[in-house]
């Protein structure tokens, strides 16, 4: 899978994409670039990627983020630098056979999951009131963004726990501002992991569930008497 | 004070899980001061009710004919009975008209199938973790033991296509299964208990009648012919198994009538809740 989707949905960050353009040029030319203070070689580059790492190698540019990363304070500090426009522009592609690795899943994490927590945040001094619907109807816009842009995220098996909780038939109206902010620091906690054990997101499924948040939300009936008379 | 133990039959299970928000609310209420309980049987019954219908949509879904989820829609409704059909339809619909998606577009085909899967999933791991287990299955149920073996590196495809070949496999089951055992050795007395009590039970074809006669006329055939013990014949008498396996101590939630008459078999506690139409009724009633 490539950016090339995201790049036409997206325009780039002319700031972040010039200042790496810039970096590119020298690239091109020389033989290591200072990024943030440090250097990155073209050296490694090319090992890691088999050699491919030339003036033209798309990949390069994932290494030069990851680099950027190192020296951020935190993920959510790095996804100030736009990266997902970094990654649209630059096309980063993921092995469809390995799945995504863990700097795509923390790079789209940290731009598509931090209004998320923001909006959680934020909804807490509405709750209860239509102003809610604001941060409400961003929250679910950004999970389904995050489900088009990085469908292979384990994150989003609770991100769209989350989803039915609030959308389906409006329940998002029926929480409380205490119940934002719990969920809002269960899902902090989980996002900090690339790749959480299957355990963990069961673990905070049901935490949600705990939480009073309603995530299986639809109504469905079977008639026993169909299935018993099928047996006959 | 000693908390009440609420073992919960597949007919509370299922609506706890997936029931109307009024029903949720009733069952809440009930069990609000006491400990939730079910077994491994009444997981097996609802995963062979519910979840594998769920599954069997998606690989519809996922057929590459199917070009959206709309052909897969039509494809099911002319195939399949009319309760698999329900639920299924409910589900899709509403799951699709929560997330925006179109039933008619082949983009998002993808999508509802992942959408899908998420959502069974939550109900297989809502029915695991949120309820105690009792610790018994005496039948050694082995469609009860067959788990949905979720890895970091497995899509949800070959989860759900490992769980669904292992599941359907009835003749293996059976094979390791001991229901035979249950009733005719184990149980015995309890299973001629039930049968005798039918015979004297009059206006057998009652409609509060009629889930027990089946039962117990099942029961007596399966008896005099062993070979009639099979996942298709747990379907029809699973009810009996689940009064019998319930222990002394806890008292068992049901909606079905044949409990009535299986509980006062066997002497255990046990209370009919009112179905979901009445209790939808009450609060519709309560409002006006």
């Amino acid at each position: 899978m490539t950016f090339d989707q995201a790049s036409s949905l997206k325009s780039a960050d002319d700031n972040t994409a010039s200042a790496i353009k810039s970096k590119e040029t020298t690239e091109e030319h020389g033989s290591g670039v200072a990024v943030n203070g440090s250097h990155v070689y073209r050296s490694g580059i090319d090992r890691e990627y088999g050699g491919t790492g030339g003036s033209k190698g798309k990949l390069f540019y994932l290494e030069e983020y990851r680099s950027k990363m190192t020296h951020a304070a935190s993920v959510g500090q790095a996804a100030e630098t736009s990266l997902e426009h970094v990654a649209a522009r630059y096309e980063i592609q993921q092995d469809e056979e390995e799945g995504p690795s863990e700097d795509f899943i923390m790079i789209m994490r940290s731009s598509l999951v931090k209004p998320i927590l923001k909006c959680l945040r934020d909804v807490q001094h509405h709750a209860g009131t239509p102003n809610a619907a604001l941060y409400i109807n961003e929250i679910l816009h950004s999970i389904r963004d995050l489900e088009d842009k990085s469908p292979h995220d384990p994150f989003l098996e609770v991100l769209s726990a989350l989803y039915m909780a609030l959308a389906y038939e409006n329940q998002w109206a029926d929480y409380t501002a205490d119940q934002y902010e719990s969920v809002g620091h269960l899902l902090r906690r989980l996002s900090r992991r690339p790749f959480p054990k299957p355990n963990y997101i069961e673990k905070a499924i049901i935490a949600m569930e705990d939480l009073g948040f309603d995530t299986t939300p639809i109504p469905i009936s079977i008639e026993e008497d169909d299935v018993e008379a099928s047996v006959e | 004070m000693k908390k009440e133990k609420h073992f919960l039959d597949t007919s509370v299970l299922r609506p706890l899980l997936a029931g109307t928000k009024a029903y949720k609310k009733y069952f809440e209420e009930q069990f609000k001061d006491g400990r939730r309980y079910t077994s491994q049987y009444v997981l097996m019954e609802f995963k062979r009710s519910y979840i594998r219908n769920i599954l069997n949509f998606y690989f519809v879904l996922n057929m590459p004919s199917i070009e959206t989820a709309g052909d897969a829609i039509t494809f099911w409704s002319n195939r399949y009975k009319s309760s698999e059909l329900k639920a299924v339809l409910q589900l899709v619909g509403n799951i699709i008209d929560t997330h925006r998606l179109n039933t008619e577009e082949p983009r998002h085909k993808q999508k509802i199938m992942q959408v899908i899967a998420q959502y069974a999933k939550r109900l297989e791991i809502k029915s695991r973790r949120l309820f105690a287990d009792i610790g018994k299955n005496e039948t050694h149920c082995h469609r009860a033991k067959i788990p949905l073996k979720y890895t970091n590196k497995s899509d949800a495809t070959t989860v759900f296509k490992d769980f669904l070949r292992e599941f359907n496999d009835e003749t293996t089951c059976r094979n390791r299964c001991r229901v035979d055992r249950f009733f005719m050795q184990r149980h015995k007395g309890t299973a001629e208990l039930v049968i005798a009590y039918h015979e004297n039970l009059s206006n057998k074809n009652s409609k509060e009648n009629v889930g027990f006669s089946k039962i117990s006329l099942n029961i007596k055939e399966a008896k005099e012919d062993n070979r009639k013990f099979s996942c298709r014949l747990c379907e029809a008498i699973g009810d009996a198994v689940i009064a019998i396996e319930s222990l002394p101590d806890m008292r068992l939630e049901h909606t079905d009538h044949s409990f009535d008459h299986l509980c006062a078999v066997t002497g255990k506690p046990h209370k009919k809740h009112p179905s979901e139409t009445s209790i939808i009724q009450s609060a519709v009633s309560q409002q006006l």
